[in-house]
């Protein structure tokens, strides 16, 4: 996945990284308080993107290249109006997106340092 | 909605997720039995004085627990029927929840169209009809939404959910649900022909400058563009989640915010622009009705774990507000923060937990251990049988309070085909949001629910909240 928060100056100018034993944590907030956060792994690829609040990124700003991925997962699996869950083994992500409402959590296991866990990707 | 009788077959199929499931199970047939079984009728909470009991206040059920005909519907001005059934398209997806509601050209009671298979969605807010549903004149009737209140270019909004993306204009129509009218309110007219969005193209045929997410997201898969009856399964939406506006703009002086991103756009010959400070925003529909206006209340009758092919229930308007629809003494309330509560399972708190008819099942992180995954239906719960559970729901604010709150989760791939409506189904695994547990239409089943409208008085409370 791409990096929402090295290639958007906006994201660039505030955020803060917080070191974690086998990763980093990139953390942002949109004016319109939307917080972002980039789990990068010692090779300094994003391995994970969770994001909570309405801005104006698109889908491919937060997916990159898996963006597909979910649009594929929004026509065949959504689990109703606003959530839809897709894992295929190497990119796993949830959605809920509605009037107020966008939270994201998308993780592409490949990239995911051994040891880490997806509980911990908060 | 339909309402033919109940029909089994010996071997069904099911498909979900991608996946298709053969099952051959026995079907016995239906017989009619009153009282069986703890269902709740589906009436309103306390006994309405003005109301007719159905049937003479017996549930007829089959004897797979299931209710084979609509109960009547208490003759009350602001109770309306629900019904989980397969929809106007015969989608595949379960647990969708219906109304009709009505609209009129703003002060007509003429100029107006009735349109069945409005989903209900407590997780979203305004009122998205499709515009293949309006004869002709109610469409000419309703009146379009100018970017600056009385000026600029008629308006379009960009509706973004997980699902996919509804475009379609924003217009002014009375809408009408059993004897209430919110008047003259902005509604989504989803395709409306003078907003398509396919010809977006400016006068000299090139691309559009012309960044709405709903445009971009179509361009380049049109698979998210669920503004068609079939992709989004129902003739239109009901927003009536506990946000009264889709989006807030407000105003200190010159100095003005919004919330509403690029969701409103104001569209010239097919060039739109986004509107900064839209003044037509949709709204809760119910939150404009004259009376019966601070909440609205969900009734839903139990259902088996194995499903039914449908359930009827009522959508009752107003909270303490008239003697049918008294907060019950019994209820527990739970306020609401920006829409959230907690919920603890498998000694996980899940602090963005959240209660929404739009979601099909219950959704929340569990181990393998506990509940296995399915093997052909990615994302469900598997049990081996029907699994009872129990999680905690608390508040995020105020007093500390939590309730049990029982649940059931059946393997979906057992399921019959003709089953719309279930309580058992459930998903999650690796997938889930980490600290949320969705509530979604299982919830439901057996129970009366109330939603509390942000800022409204709901007897001692101040919404928003959530009581059941």
């Amino acid at each position: 996945m791409t990096s929402v928060i090295r290639h958007h100056a906006a994201w660039k100018m505030a955020h803060s990284v917080r070191a974690m034993q086998k990763y980093s944590v990139h953390q942002g907030r949109t004016p319109s308080g939307a917080v972002l956060r980039e789990y990068v792994n010692p090779s300094g690829k994003v391995f994970a993107v969770v994001w909570d609040g309405e801005s104006d990124l698109q889908w491919s700003d937060l997916l990159g290249e898996y963006t597909d991925r979910y649009f594929a997962a929004a026509r065949t699996s959504r689990k109703g109006l606003h959530l839809v869950t897709a894992n295929d083994g190497a990119f796993q992500c949830a959605v809920f997106r509605s009037t107020r409402v966008w939270m994201g959590h998308a993780v592409l296991t490949s990239a995911m340092p051994i040891g880490v866990t997806d509980a911990e990707l908060r | 909605m339909r309402l033919e009788k109940t029909t089994c077959s010996s071997f069904t199929a099911f498909a979900i997720a991608g996946a298709l499931v053969f099952i051959g199970l026995a079907c016995g047939e239906s017989s009619v039995v009153n009282g069986v079984g703890d269902p709740s009728p589906p009436t309103t909470p306390e006994s309405p004085a003005n109301s007719t009991p159905d049937s003479g206040g017996k549930t007829i059920l089959g004897n797979n627990g299931c209710m084979l005909t609509a109960p009547a519907v208490p003759t009350a001005t602001n109770v309306v029927a629900l019904v989980v059934d397969q929809g106007p398209v015969g989608t595949n997806e379960l647990n969708p929840l219906y109304v009709t509601v009505k609209v009129c050209a703003p002060g007509s009671s003429t100029v107006c169209q009735t349109i069945d298979d409005v989903r209900v969605d407590t997780g979203s807010t305004g009122l998205r009809i499709f515009a293949s549903q309006l004869n002709p004149a109610v469409a000419a009737g309703l009146k379009p939404a100018l970017a600056r209140g009385d000026a600029g270019p008629p308006t379009a909004e960009c509706a973004l959910f997980g699902s996919g993306d509804i475009w379609g204009a924003v217009k002014r129509a009375d809408v009408h649900m059993g004897g209430e009218v919110a008047p003259n309110i902005p509604i989504q007219v989803i395709g409306d022909p003078d907003f398509p969005l396919a010809n977006a193209v400016d006068d000299n045929g090139a691309a559009p400058d012309f960044t709405s997410e709903c445009l971009t997201n179509d361009q380049k898969d049109a698979g998210l563009n669920i503004s068609t009856p079939t992709r989004l399964g129902a003739n239109g939406l009901l927003g009536v989640s506990s946000f009264v506006a889709g989006c807030d703009v407000s105003c200190e002086g010159n100095r003005c915010s919004t919330t509403c991103g690029k969701s409103y756009w104001g569209c010239d010959k097919h060039e739109c622009q986004v509107v900064q400070l839209p003044t037509d925003i949709l709204v809760n529909p119910i939150a404009f009705f004259a009376r019966d206006s601070n909440g609205l209340i969900i009734t839903l009758p139990s259902v088996p774990p194995e499903g039914c092919p449908r359930a009827w229930g009522t959508l009752t308007f107003g909270i303490s507000t008239a003697a049918n629809n008294a907060l019950a003494a019994s209820a527990t309330v739970i306020p609401l923060v920006d829409g959230y509560i907690s919920t603890t399972f498998n000694n996980t708190v899940l602090k963005k937990s959240f209660i929404d008819t739009g979601s099909n099942g219950n959704y929340f992180p569990a181990p393998s251990s506990l509940l296995p995954p399915c093997r052909g239906s990615a994302g469900f719960y598997c049990p081996k049988a029907t699994a009872n559970l129990k999680a905690v729901m608390s508040a995020l604010t105020g007093p500390p309070l939590s309730v049990d709150v029982p649940f059931v989760v059946y393997p979906v791939e057992n399921l019959l085909m003709e089953v719309s409506a279930t309580p058992g189904l459930a998903g999650g695994m690796v997938d889930s949001f980490p600290n949320s547990f969705d509530w979604g239409l299982p919830f439901f089943f057996g129970r009366t629910v109330y939603v509390g409208f942000d800022y409204a008085k709901i007897g001692n409370y101040t919404g928003p909240l959530t009581a059941f």
